[in-house]
């Protein structure tokens, strides 16, 4: 029985059709849904749901306008659903940008690129390398919309990269008041602060400008190595590698590193990954959850005879995987000096009280940035995130390991589950009055608001 | 010691992972090409339809690497069909299905959509279907 480098891991699992001048069909659907008759949405997980009155895909900046002013309020944007928060759900209205997608513009001498805000990421690599040009860093997988990922700051690894919102340098939004508005750091440059980490709360973003770079060649390298080593040689891979991050499997003692470099070897792609890791450890934490020694021993000595795997591919290849074994999720962003003892206390904790769990834990670095509700601002960090198979409740297992996050100084991710509230961000974020202030100018009738960004900005 | 410990891991793992071959037919080489070129290239007939075909589902379903089944493949939906028919269907398209996210990726489709869109996907240009 040999386990694959990637079954181990937590993988479980079109350029959208730009402006196609069809009107947004459902909208016109008068009068008001009843209960019975309307759709439930629900993301990713399925931890998040509501029955919203509307779910509507406009084709222009003019139909986002036109929702703006006639739908049912609330109204959310949503990307393609991958946050585990509650930052989409309402009765009212779900705006999707689907069919605002592709690239638009690019300019070869900036190396930007303009794109529509419902981009998958996914969608966007061979576009862009038709282009000349290249994402600078991706998160672990590419379904999301780059709409979504910038409004919670979505990030990747390496500790020379920030969030994809770091590399937004303008973009387009639809105001509460209809207004189609363009920021940048010259023109409204404190909306431009304000709205590259937004949560969907200041207008309906709909093209974005991206810092891009060269299309790039990635040698992909996964490797085992025991945890109290990896403890002591972490921040030494950190700076080696172009990128690098880990994964602990809980209850093994054992952690998988894996680093990017930039490369002009020849192609090597991967062969076809299957999905059966992450399912492995479960059944071994089911079968063997009473014994943790035994269950420590199948899982270390089935890592150890896996050898060390390269692969060598396009960047917009490398960096995503499949994740098909679903999941809830917590992560937060630590002050980079704090991470690793928090990482290690966390193990402490869950393997000292035994704690049923097997989705491995993973740990990243990220460049700090200026954009005043990104995570990473002010600060070089390190991510922790813990996952929780998604018919499990994850809360008693979050609620345990979120105080050690919240003690050596973490912020959570915006999109992943935490218990946070207002006055918790006015201490952890410096600029959170100033983000106010511009969510206030912006949006003064709360036409944007849902039950969980009023907790999130104390308005409830 | 050792190889007594790997095979008692190995069964351990095989029982966990579920390993089960499903017996199909075989099917030739010729007919599995024209299966996926066929996938590549058709849209339902309808505009309106046929754009959220090609939004939401050809990425998935004209893709021989995705897993999903492909369209008008129908040897792989029929099983699925039998099994669940299209009320089941519908609900995984609804709820998210293994990489199939909630909504089948299609944010703005109806139910009607969602029904005419898996049974453009489980019939053939032959008429053939389930
Ligand atoms: C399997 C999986 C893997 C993940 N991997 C990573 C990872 O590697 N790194 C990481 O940082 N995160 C990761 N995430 C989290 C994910 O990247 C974020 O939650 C991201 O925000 C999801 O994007 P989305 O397109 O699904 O947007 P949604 O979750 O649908 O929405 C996210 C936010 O964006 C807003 N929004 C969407 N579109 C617009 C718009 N046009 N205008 C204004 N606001 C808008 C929404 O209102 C909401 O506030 C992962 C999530 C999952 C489920």
């Amino acid at each position: 029985m040999s386990l694959s480098r990637r079954e181990m891991m937590m993988q479980g699992a079109a350029v959208a059709a730009l402006a196609t001048g069809k009107p947004f069909s459902a909208f016109a659907e008068t009068p008001a849904k009843t209960q019975e008759q309307r759709i439930k949405w629900q993301n990713w997980s399925g931890g998040q749901s509501c029955l919203p009155e509307a779910r509507l895909a406009p084709a222009t900046a003019a139909e986002v306008a036109e929702i703006i002013a006639t739908s049912t309020k609330p109204i959310r944007p949503v990307g393609t659903g991958h946050s585990f928060t509650a930052l989409v759900p309402t009765d009212g209205t779900i705006m999707s940008l689907d069919r605002l997608s592709g690239v638009l513009e690019t300019n070869d001498e900036t190396m930007e690129a303009t794109v529509g805000a419902g981009s998958k990421l996914g969608d966007l690599g061979a576009p862009l390398e038709e282009k000349g040009q290249a994402l600078i860093n991706m998160p672990d997988i590419n379904r999301q919309t780059l709409a979504g990922s910038i409004s919670t700051s979505t990030h990747g690894t390496g500790e020379n990269f920030g969030s994809l919102s770091s590399y937004v340098t303008g973009l387009e939004l639809v105001s509460a008041a209809g207004e189609t508005i363009w920021c940048d750091k010259d023109q409204q440059p404190d909306l431009f602060q304000a709205a590259r980490v937004s949560l969907g709360s200041l207008g309906i973003i709909t093209k974005i400008r991206l810092q891009n770079r060269t299309p790039h060649r990635i040698n992909k390298r996964t490797w085992v190595v025991p945890f109290d080593e990896m403890m002591e040689q972490a921040d030494t891979f950190a700076a080696e590698n172009r990128n690098f991050e880990f994964y602990y499997i809980p209850f093994s003692s054992m952690c998988m590193g894996i680093s990017h470099n930039e490369t002009d070897e020849p192609l090597a792609p991967s062969s076809a990954e299957d999905d059966d890791g992450v399912m492995t450890l479960k059944a071994l934490a089911d079968y063997l959850g009473w014994a943790p020694s035994l269950r420590e021993y199948f899982i270390r000595s089935a890592l150890e005879d896996l050898p060390e795997e390269t692969f060598v591919d396009t960047s917009w290849k490398v960096y995503p995987s499949d994740r098909n074994v679903r999941f809830n999720e917590m992560e937060y962003h630590l002050p980079r000096e704090n991470a690793l003892a928090a990482l290690k206390e966390i193990r402490t904790l869950v393997e000292g009280e035994n704690i049923d769990l097997f989705f491995p834990w993973e740990f990243r670095y990220v460049k700090s940035d200026d954009i005043w509700l990104s995570p990473f601002q002010g600060r070089e960090s390190c991510s922790i995130a813990i996952h929780r198979y998604y018919e499990e409740d994850y809360k008693p297992l979050f609620s345990a390991v979120e105080p050690i996050l919240q003690k050596h100084g973490g912020r959570p991710h915006w999109g992943k589950l935490h218990t946070l509230k207002a006055p918790d961000f006015a201490t952890l974020y410096p600029n959170w009055n100033d983000f106010l202030t511009v969510r206030q100018a912006m949006d003064p009738d709360g036409v944007f608001l849902n039950d969980h960004l009023r907790e999130v900005f104390g308005l409830a | 010691m050792k190889p007594a410990i790997l095979g008692a891991k190995a069964l351990l793992l095989a029982t966990a992972m579920g390993l089960a071959a499903c017996g199909e037919a075989p099917q030739s080489a010729e007919e599995r090409a024209a299966i996926i070129a066929a996938a590549e290239t058709r849209v339902p007939s309808d505009a309106v339809l046929a754009e959220k075909y090609e939004r939401a589902c050809q990425a998935c379903h004209a893709d021989p690497e995705n897993g999903a089944p492909l369209s008008g493949d129908v040897r792989a939906w029929t099983p699925r069909m039998e099994a669940r028919g299209t009320e089941g269907l519908l609900q995984s398209t609804l709820n998210g299905f293994e990489g199939m996210p909630p909504l089948g990726a299609c944010p703005d489709c109806g139910i009607d959509d969602f029904e005419n869109l898996i049974a453009f996907m489980a019939t053939n240009e032959n008429g053939e279907e389930k």
